[in-house]
């Protein structure tokens, strides 16, 4: 397609000035820029459409902002290219219209909305595909103001648009529009009432009362739904006759929540709401209850808002509210008991002065009420923090009620204090000992004075919880007296063993050594935990040699294997390594245990050799692989050589998981290899774990794509996903979607790559010349920024705006010019400049003969002197069918004279003659801008250039070029070439 | 846990060494459930989560008694499979609303896709019932708001289900949240703070749920009720792309990996930040177009809070390079794996009381009337998070400032998006709020 390039040409004079002054600031300025302005509207709209969906945002941007500033024509343009939605082929222009709409939609970009919306009007009135319509009308809706009111009315009683046109109705906003609407009632009254639910309006409740007669629900729910929203006093007894009749259940018709609702929007009148939370109190549906203890509290209360703001309230009789909800809590129904307490917290909350009277009356009532309301009291207080009325809580702890009692530990753990550390400490023994240590380890607050006593207490069983806490929270002071405990009853106390470990430091070490020496076999485990722990802050170096040092002497040296592996340097794997060899099996679940990468090539000689340990150590050996830092060369080699070792199934899956991260073409292919042992084996994890790998390293690595094999891969790997999607996987749906994708882009990169680049014998004959080696750009100048050598083709990248075009070294007049061209991606727009130079549009100052993937959605409304193979604006080629894109396509462009040939693919699509096709006015006569004489009507004043260079116009990426030859058949060309 | 003798697994708890609540089922002795505390359960939603073991069962303590699905398949499947699997003769339903109104029903099951949470739990509060919702609570923060609003008007007992702020280690974290939280109260890492949810840090935005462009219509199949599925959504021809397994990949119906992933995510940054009750006021948005139907992929999303504290969302091609602190502070960072620059740091952790306890048992808080851990109130808020994220990327906008306490954004085309508009007869069931 046309496109102008450097038509900043008028301007530059008068910006010379500026430019001298800006020079060193202003790239923006400088000449290479191309200048979008003069694009006609179509033009615009293409290669906006070719940029979407865009990018990034910034791009998004840009290109809607160019795409609106065409105003009314850019979008009816849009429009007119919708085709019907059954086709399904909208997707650019749906990206273009909502992106319009919503750059349009910007405060900042309101100048441009008028013009958009009257496009979308009309486009509304004159599309004939409903489902098209709907999208307009739904984006329309987004900028509508109410002057779109009456076209969306009118839509009102259309029955697939009704939906749609409603919603933007309301989304305007407008309840004047609802006042005029309901009073016409042209429309359905259910859709109606809808838009009043919406837009709820003083006048539209007169009409709404009067449909309250309707028998159908599907009207009356919206109706009543309406009034609940602006009803008055008027609208009270209808609503309330309604949810009456249905007793106040939630019935079709939805009268009881319209009824409540309207009650929760009219508190004002106090006498009113009395009245009706009373009945609503004594109905059977125990939500409603709820409900109605909401209302009476706001009833008796009577805070009036005086204002907007939440404090400017005026209570009325909050002490009468108050006593009701304390006298709520005598019911039997838990759930209605809960409300008024939680009622009672909003009212500490909001009620001034509120805050210290209601714990404190909660309190005093608590007593005369049922155990069942006690809990609820006391989970309250405990939930709210009110630690100042532990008074109240902690003897409910040896309630005889199970419930009261696990509900008053828990409180006090949430409330804190002395008093509730205290108590909870003491309940340390007995059935609750559980609970009171859980509320102990969230205890608000310290709790290290309290256990340290507590470590001193007469009972056994609170001693023992004591030292689970003191090892939990790590109160270091307790140790001496833990290691007094170990053995204070004369026998062994597994508790004070076991907590020692959350006790130590660094200096306790040799002595924890001394009891490790002497341990009997059961308290050996706990004594190690604890040595381990009290050097784990060591460097390993140092823990190694504080070990070595206790190993000359140790009477058991297995004792003090956990702690070589927990050091895990080489001397201490090296130590391990000897004592398994010499059969020594706690040496093995050592070095099993050692974290370092010193362990790796022991356990992989161990794998290699035990055939009853290999998945156990395979399993590890993998866990440290992931976790050391090598590259991933090293890495494959690890997971490789482990692979080899055969490990179960699920460990084999393992491996091949961790693949993945390696992501190049070694791990693919392993990866692969297991594809196919979801036939071989009973188990299908390592094929799972296969495909998803395959999956992964293609799509992360765009460079193996052109690799041998990958189409087979991907091939399997969505037979093994299918195989997942039966058995119920939630993924497995979107990733076969995802390899579908992937082997579309993989065929096409196999289409593209083993190009040639060489004469055939034929044309070496005739005497053609590479322009193109598939590395070199010698024989050419120009954009080579954009224009790069790629895979043995020539890419082009040039993004929109600042293209700049690729020119032979050489100039042609007569010639054969061949070469193969690619599109990547749907719409591509280049062309081939002949009889040109450097910095002119080849399209009037010599002949473009167009390049444009011209069957892709975006050009809808290209005119066929426009199309591919086409000479610009002169002469219409034969209609080509490209085929998918990612196909190579072979060309010939014959300039001889005034006689243009184009052949694509072996077929000849134009062969005229250009002056003939212009009657020889490549101008118009009369010297204006109109020339009837050429298809496009535009001046070509070179289009009868003798000679020139030969180029692409670049207008975007996404093409590639290859085999590049031409042969001059001009007598200079002759000449040359003898 | 039935017929467990209560002394012995005391003893054997406390021999352990764990504190634990004892469960509420153990109390009543051996083998005793009490009428009261055996509650029932219907699922909305059969295909899917509410198909998976986790959800689809049965028990003393929670018997599941209906099913609905407006797919036919599904709905015999659940039927029959509660029949072999859990020895449950379920009541079928096609309609929501008549499970919501069936009398034998307690607590009410959400495992729709997204674009039917709000009026679902909107309609089973009115009906009295308690509510467990998948996530994302809601398609819009309108919805949330009217969810929020029923349920404290009924007072119900809501449970929004993800369950890392209190269960498990999420993802690829490595670990779970509570120690995480309690470094970040203890205040060593400093504040504000600043959290990256990336692959990096172990989280997978799942980019592949994403939707199709171009969808050519089909004929709806005989067994889906395709108009009831749509429900509040704009009518759009039937794709089977759109229903079931790959709704995600729709505006309409989810939001793709942001939405449908990043409650699970979130939620829990949420909690640790203790911004339980607050909301963002900026968002920030890096991404591709997004096609006004089908879902696409993004780059980044920040969200800032009053106080400077950032939540900054990893999506393709953003990874930063290398290792990425979950959390930074001016003082410290953390990497996955609770691995953190603060020496020691376990040991200091240990020394400080735990994050106060949550309640997580649903049943349990069903039949207290508690407040469960996540809840309407502090799910509308992390749902927002996700919510803002997908307004901003809808409409391309770059940057959006949010005001917390009104909910709406500084730009009309967002707010539009706050409160959508819902199709047929669902408007009646969700006034505007706000």
């Amino acid at each position: 397609m046309k496109k102008h390039l450097l038509h900043i040409t008028t301007c530059a004079f008068a910006l010379q000035f500026v430019l001298v002054v800006l020079a060193p600031f202003s790239s923006c300025f400088t000449l290479s820029a191309q200048d979008d302005r003069n694009r006609a509207t179509s033009t615009i709209i293409a290669d906006g459409l070719a940029q979407l969906p865009a990018k990034n945002l910034n791009l998004l941007q840009q290109v809607m902002g160019e795409m609106a500033a065409t105003g009314s024509e850019g979008m009816q343009m849009l429009i007119s290219y919708l085709a019907p939605a059954v086709q399904g082929k909208n997707a650019k222009f749906e990206y273009a219209i909502d992106g319009i709409v919503s750059y349009v939609s910007k405060q900042e970009h309101g100048n441009l909305r008028n013009a958009i919306r009257q496009a979308l009007r009309q486009g509304i009135e004159h599309q004939t595909d409903i489902d098209n319509k709907a999208f307009l009308i739904s984006q329309l809706q987004r900028i509508a103001t109410t002057d779109d009111i009456t076209l969306f009315a009118q839509l009102l009683n259309h029955p697939q648009l009704s939906e749609p046109a409603l919603a933007a109705i309301a989304a305007i906003g407008d309840t004047h529009t609802v006042t005029t609407l309901l009073s016409e009632g042209t429309a359905p009254k259910a859709l109606l009432a809808r838009l009043a639910v919406q837009l709820p309006t003083p006048e539209a409740e007169t009409i709404l009362l009067q449909w309250s007669g309707e028998a159908d629900p599907a009207t009356l729910a919206p109706v009543y739904s309406a009034l609940a929203e602006c009803g008055t006093e008027k609208s009270y007894p209808l609503l309330h006759k309604a949810a009456q009749a249905v007793g106040f259940s939630d019935d079709p018709t939805g009268a009881t929540e319209a009824y409540l609702r309207y009650l929760c929007k009219n508190t004002r009148d106090s006498k009113m709401l009395t009245k009706a939370a009373k009945e609503l109190m004594t109905c059977s549906v125990a939500a409603v209850r709820n409900t109605g203890l909401l209302l009476m509290t706001k009833a008796l209360a009577g805070y009036r808002t005086t204002g907007n703001a939440a404090s400017d309230y005026h209570l009325v009789q909050p002490v009468k509210a108050t006593s009701m909800l304390f006298k709520a809590l005598r019911d039997t129904d838990r759930q209605y008991r809960n409300t008024a307490l939680s009622l009672l917290a909003d009212a500490m909350k909001q009620w001034p002065g509120e805050k210290k009277d209601i714990p404190t009356q909660l309190t005093g009532i608590m007593p005369k009420l049922s155990a069942d309301a006690q809990t609820d009291i006391v989970r309250w207080l405990g939930n709210h923090h009110l630690a100042a009325h532990i008074d109240a809580v902690a003897p409910l702890m040896l309630a005889d009620n199970e419930e009261l009692s696990s509900a008053a530990i828990r409180a006090a753990g949430q409330m804190g204090g002395d008093k509730a550390l205290a108590a909870l400490i003491n309940m340390l023994h007995g059935d609750k000992a559980d609970e009171a240590g859980s509320a102990l380890l969230t205890f608000n607050g310290n709790i290290n004075k309290g256990v340290l006593t507590a470590l001193h207490h007469d009972n056994a069983d609170v001693r023992n919880a004591a030292m689970q806490l003191a090892s939990a929270r790590h109160i270091y002071s307790a140790y001496p007296r833990i290691v007094q405990l170990l053995n204070a009853d004369g026998k062994p106390n597994d508790v004070a063993y076991a907590a020692l470990k959350g006790v130590v430091q660094p200096a306790n070490f040799n002595a924890l050594c001394d009891l490790l020496d002497h341990a009997q076999p059961s308290q050996q485990q706990p004594l190690q935990e604890a040595a381990k722990v009290a050097i784990a802050t060591l460097k390993a170096d140092a823990q190694y040699q504080a070990i070595a040092q206790r190993l000359s002497t140790a009477p058991v040296a297995a004792a003090y294997y956990p702690l070589l592996a927990q050091a895990g340097t080489k001397e201490a794997v090296a130590l391990l390594g000897k004592a398994y060899n010499e059969g020594d099996k706690q040496a093995l679940d050592a070095l099993l245990s050692v974290n370092t990468a010193e362990v790796l090539p022991l356990l992989y000689d161990i794998a290699k050799t035990n055939g009853s340990q290999r998945d156990r150590v395979l399993t590890h050996y993998l866990t440290l692989t992931k976790r050391t830092r090598m590259n991933r060369d090293q890495r494959f080699q690890h997971l490789q050589q482990a692979l080899a070792l055969q490990p179960a199934p699920d460990v084999t899956a393992q491996y091949i998981a961790a693949l993945a991260d390696i992501n190049n073409q070694p791990a693919l292919t392993l990866a692969a290899s297991y594809l196919n042992t979801i036939v071989k084996s009973n188990s299908m994890a390592p094929a799972f774990a296969a495909a998803n790998t395959v999956k992964t390293i293609i799509s992360k690595n765009k460079s193996l794509h052109g690799c041998e094999g990958i189409h087979d891969m991907l091939v399997k790997a969505v037979d093994i996903y299918k195989v997942k999607r039966q058995q119920g996987n939630t993924d497995a749906g979107y990733a076969i979607d995802e390899l579908n994708g992937l082997l579309e882009k993989v065929d096409a990169q196999t289409r593209l790559t083993a190009s040639v680049n060489a004469l055939t014998d034929e044309e070496r004959r005739q005497g053609f010349e590479l322009l193109f080696d598939g590395q070199s750009l010698d024989k050419w100048f120009g954009n080579k920024t954009n224009y790069v050598p790629d895979n043995g083709t020539i890419y082009v990248s040039a993004g929109y705006g600042n293209g700049g075009n690729l020119y032979t070294n050489k100039t042609y007049s007569d010639f054969v010019y061949r070469f193969e061209f690619c599109f990547l991606e749907e719409g591509v727009n280049n062309g081939v400049g002949i009889r040109t130079r450097e910095g002119v549009d080849a399209a009037y100052e010599g002949m473009e003969i167009q390049i444009l993937d011209h069957d892709a959605p975006i050009y809808a409304g290209l005119r066929d002197y426009q199309q591919h193979g086409s000479v610009y604006g002169i002469i219409v080629p034969k209609h080509v069918n490209f085929g998918p894109v990612g196909t190579w396509h072979s060309e010939e462009i014959r300039a001889v004279g005034d006689h243009i040939t184009v052949t694509v693919d072996g077929e000849v699509i134009l062969d005229g003659n250009i002056r003939e096709a212009c009657q020889g006015h490549n101008v118009a006569p009369d010297g204006g801008k109109h020339n009837p004489y050429t298809i496009d009507h535009n001046n070509h004043p070179g289009l009868f250039n003798r000679e020139g260079n030969i180029s692409f116009c670049g207008h975007g990426e996404g093409v590639r070029f290859r085999n590049i030859r031409i042969l001059d058949l001009s007598s200079k060309g002759k000449k040359a070439k003898r | 846990m039935k017929n467990i003798n209560r002394r012995s697994f005391l003893k054997t708890m406390g021999a352990v060494g764990l504190f634990t609540i004892v469960p509420r089922k153990v109390l009543g002795g051996p083998g005793y459930i009490a009428p009261s505390d055996q509650l029932t359960k219907g699922i909305i939603g059969v295909g899917g989560i509410g198909r998976s073991s986790l959800h689809f069962s049965s028990d003393d303590t929670c018997r599941l008694t209906a099913v609905c699905d407006v797919d036919a398949h599904h709905l015999s499947n659940a039927v029959s499979a509660a029949k072999e699997k859990l020895n449950e003769q379920v009541r079928a339903y096609a309609d929501f609303r008549d499970l919501i109104r069936d009398t034998n029903v307690d607590i009410v099951h959400i495992a729709t896709p997204p674009h039917w949470h709000g009026i679902m739990a909107v309609e089973a509060a009115k009906a009295g019932k308690d509510i467990m919702c998948e996530k994302p609570m809601t398609r819009t923060i309108g919805e949330g708001r009217a969810v929020v609003e029923a349920v404290k008007r009924y007072r119900r007992i809501f449970r929004l289900n993800t369950w890392f702020r209190f269960k498990d280690t999420f993802y690829g974290l490595g670990t779970p949240v509570a120690p995480l939280k309690k470094l970040i109260d203890s205040g060593m890492l400093g504040w504000p703070l600043k959290v990256t949810v990336s692959g990096a840090t172990g989280f997978a935005w799942k980019f592949f749920w994403v939707g199709k462009e171009n969808l050519t219509p089909q004929p709806v199949p005989s067994h889906l009720n395709y108009d009831l599925w749509l429900g509040p959504a704009p009518y759009k021809p039937y794709n089977e792309h759109r229903t079931h397994q790959t709704f995600r990949g729709y505006w309409d119906y989810d939001g793709g990996g942001l939405t449908d992933m990043g409650q699970h995510y979130l939620d829990p940054v949420q909690y640790m930040l203790g911004k339980d009750d607050e909301s963002p006021v900026k968002v920030e948005v890096d991404a591709p177009q997004q096609h006004p139907d089908a879902v696409g992929i993004w780059h980044k999303i920040t969200y800032t809070y009053a106080d400077g504290c950032q939540i900054v969302l990893e999506g393709e091609g953003f990874e930063s390079k290398g290792k990425v602190p979950y959390i930074e502070g001016p003082k410290g960072k953390v990497y996955r794996g609770f691995e953190c620059t603060i020496p020691d740091v376990m040991n200091k952790l240990a020394e400080l009381p735990d994050p106060e306890p949550q309640r997580t048992d649903f049943l349990d808080c069903v039949r207290t009337r508690q407040a469960f851990a996540l809840n309407e109130r502090n799910g509308h808020h992390s749902c927002t998070l996700v919510n803002m994220g997908a307004v901003a990327l809808r409409l391309g906008r770059s940057q959006l400032i949010f005001n917390p306490a009104t909910q709406r954004f500084n730009d009309d085309a967002a707010n539009q998006l706050v409160n959508q508009p819902m199709r047929g007869e669902w408007q009646n069931h969700m006034p505007r709020i706000g």
